[in-house]
């Protein structure tokens, strides 16, 4: 890793990409104090991890599904319990969140991927933290997990607390992260809020744009007229502006949504040599993310929940 | 922000729960006291050398038991990779490896005890108090408290090679070439890290090789304190 440097914007769930072997999961580690980096810091609420107030308490992390297989899950859960001096009450609260009432006595040995999977949340969930950092959850999930996961961290989103998920599947990070970090080879290629990606815009045709234009408008939608014809919204309202328009009847020659998807934006970025991508103008790049630093430079509002830079920070 | 985090004694009970909680520990444990019972039952010796047997019985089988354990114990933190599920509640990894070393100690105390008391007890039915040193409670105490150090000092042995080379097979490998190794020379025979505590308990009781006693005590404060150094190496996966 060279160079990284991001921060982790409070009440966001952050999603952190990048191919196989980029240095996300050593990333997160050195987050969690597991890997020391041979410079820089990587602080969590703005101290290093060790240095927090009962860290399990305020940050809950998935690595990977590790139980010794010997254990029962409730056992596994309360072996992490002890130490964080939470009782017996929240690791039955953890294992019905994550729905494993019912296998919570079983030893975790014959546990599938998926009910690993949840366990490994559970116990990330016992000190009932502020940030969850997740690395590739969704690994060994079957469709109806990550449908699941998907929803938790929904619901986790919120509740308004924080998330930094790695992961190298775009289609379950683009449906669910607010702010993206792409990292290739080492190095942050982009730092960006996920509205602003992949989303492009929705174009409309019909010989009733100006009237389709105000009718949208009541709605709260203030299209952008192209030419005699045409109208532009922002990405994620075909759906409305197409109810409206049977609605009042206007016939439409064309809806369509034009623009990078998340998928195109990844492949420019982390393929060497390719030209990067459209439209990405305001994002930030490799030589100097922005993310989501107030305009004096300290962190935004609520401050960064984590953050992984050089010692005196890239910005 | 100064960390606040559990106490030592926290600790301990934590490891002593996860040895509890885990299937084949607590029948492993078990099978070093059941094993003991059939000697104990049908062995027939006189006074003196049920008496001068006493150590070596109690704590010799129950040394190397310990010196497994202790590799075992932490060693499997890392091959069900726990480790790091326990140095993310507790970051300060030293006080983990000194909680799972104290916790070997005090099952090793525990079953070192038991032993020591069950062949005092057989011995004392068989050929009377004064046969087993009942009469001089000192004699009593000394030989229990060699057993108790040989027997930790066993533990803290294999706590400290499990810490340093984080597996089971390669501890106990290095260990058992130590033990093939250290009687080929006299320097290290009965003072290696391994044949040490056979040179204080494979001795009549009323012997004592201080030598190898001072060994053994030396190799377990070494191999733990190059655990508790090791202890905070990079755990990248």
């Amino acid at each position: 890793m060279r160079t990284i440097s991001f921060a982790v914007r409070e009440g966001d769930v952050t999603g952190f990409l990048g191919p196989n072997g980029s240095g996300k999961t050593t990333t997160l580690r050195a987050m969690l104090g597991l890997v020391a980096p041979t410079s820089g810091a990587a602080l969590v609420f703005g101290h290093a991890y060790r240095d927090l107030d009962h860290p399990a308490r305020r940050v809950g992390a998935v690595l990977d599904s590790a139980s010794h297989p010997g254990r029962s899950a409730r056992d596994h859960l309360r072996a992490l319990a002890l130490p964080l001096r939470v009782g017996r009450r929240r690791v039955d609260e953890v294992l019905s969140t994550v729905g494993l009432d019912a296998a919570a006595d079983r030893p975790t040995g014959g546990f599938s991927l998926g009910m690993r999977g949840r366990l490994a949340l559970a116990a990330a969930l016992l000190g009932d933290p502020a940030l969850l950092i997740l690395d590739e959850p969704t690994g060994g999930l079957d469709p109806q997990g990550i449908r699941w996961l998907r929803g938790f961290l929904r619901s986790w989103a919120a509740e308004g607390r924080t998330a930094l998920l790695s992961s190298h599947v775009l289609a379950e990070v683009g449906q669910t992260v607010d702010h993206i970090v792409i990292i290739s080879r080492g190095r942050v290629v982009l730092d960006a809020p996920a509205d602003r990606l992949g989303g492009g815009h929705v174009e409309v045709r019909t010989a009733d744009a100006a009237r389709l234009a105000g009718l949208l408008a009541e709605q709260g939608l203030v299209p952008t007229i192209v030419g005699r014809d045409g109208l532009r919204l922002p990405a994620g309202t075909a759906e409305r502006v197409g109810r409206v328009a049977a609605r009042h009847g206007i016939a439409l020659v064309e809806l369509h949504t034009h623009g990078q998807d998340l998928e195109e934006i990844y492949f420019a970025l982390t393929n060497p040599g390719a030209a990067g991508p459209d439209g990405l103008d305001g994002l930030d790049g490799p030589d100097g993310p922005a993310g989501p630093d107030g305009p004096d430079g300290r962190p935004g509002p609520g401050g960064p929940a984590g953050r992984a830079g050089p010692p005196q920070g890239a910005r | 922000m100064p960390g606040r985090q559990a106490g030592t004694g926290l600790l301990v009970r934590t490891e002593l729960f996860k040895i509890a909680s885990s299937r084949w520990q607590p029948v492993a444990l078990t099978a070093v006291l059941i094993l003991h019972v059939p000697p104990m039952l049908w062995a027939g010796q006189d006074a003196a050398a049920s008496w001068n047997g006493l150590r070596s019985r109690s704590g010799l089988f129950t040394g190397y038991a310990m010196m497994a354990f202790g590799v075992l114990v932490v060693a499997q933190e890392y091959r069900h990779r726990t480790a790091a599920l326990a140095f993310l509640a507790v970051p300060g990894r030293r006080r983990i490896t000194i909680a799972q070393y104290l916790a070997v100690a005090a099952v090793g105390l525990v079953l070192s005890a038991a032993l020591f008391a069950g062949w005092l007890a057989v011995g004392a039915v068989r050929y009377g108090r004064p046969g087993m040193h009942l009469d001089r409670p000192a004699d009593v105490a000394a030989a229990y408290g060699i057993v108790a150090v040989t027997v930790c000092a066993a533990g803290a042995v294999g706590v400290g090679a499990g810490t340093l080379l984080r597996g089971s097979t390669g501890a106990l490998l290095a260990l058992g070439c130590c033990g093939a190794f250290e009687p080929l020379l006299d320097a290290t025979r009965f003072r290696g890290p391994v044949t040490a505590p056979l040179g204080v308990l494979a001795w009549p009781t009323s012997e004592l090789d201080t030598a190898s006693l001072a060994s053994a005590v030396g190799w377990g404060i070494l191999a733990l304190v190059a655990g508790l150094f090791a202890v905070g190496r990079d755990l990248s996966s």
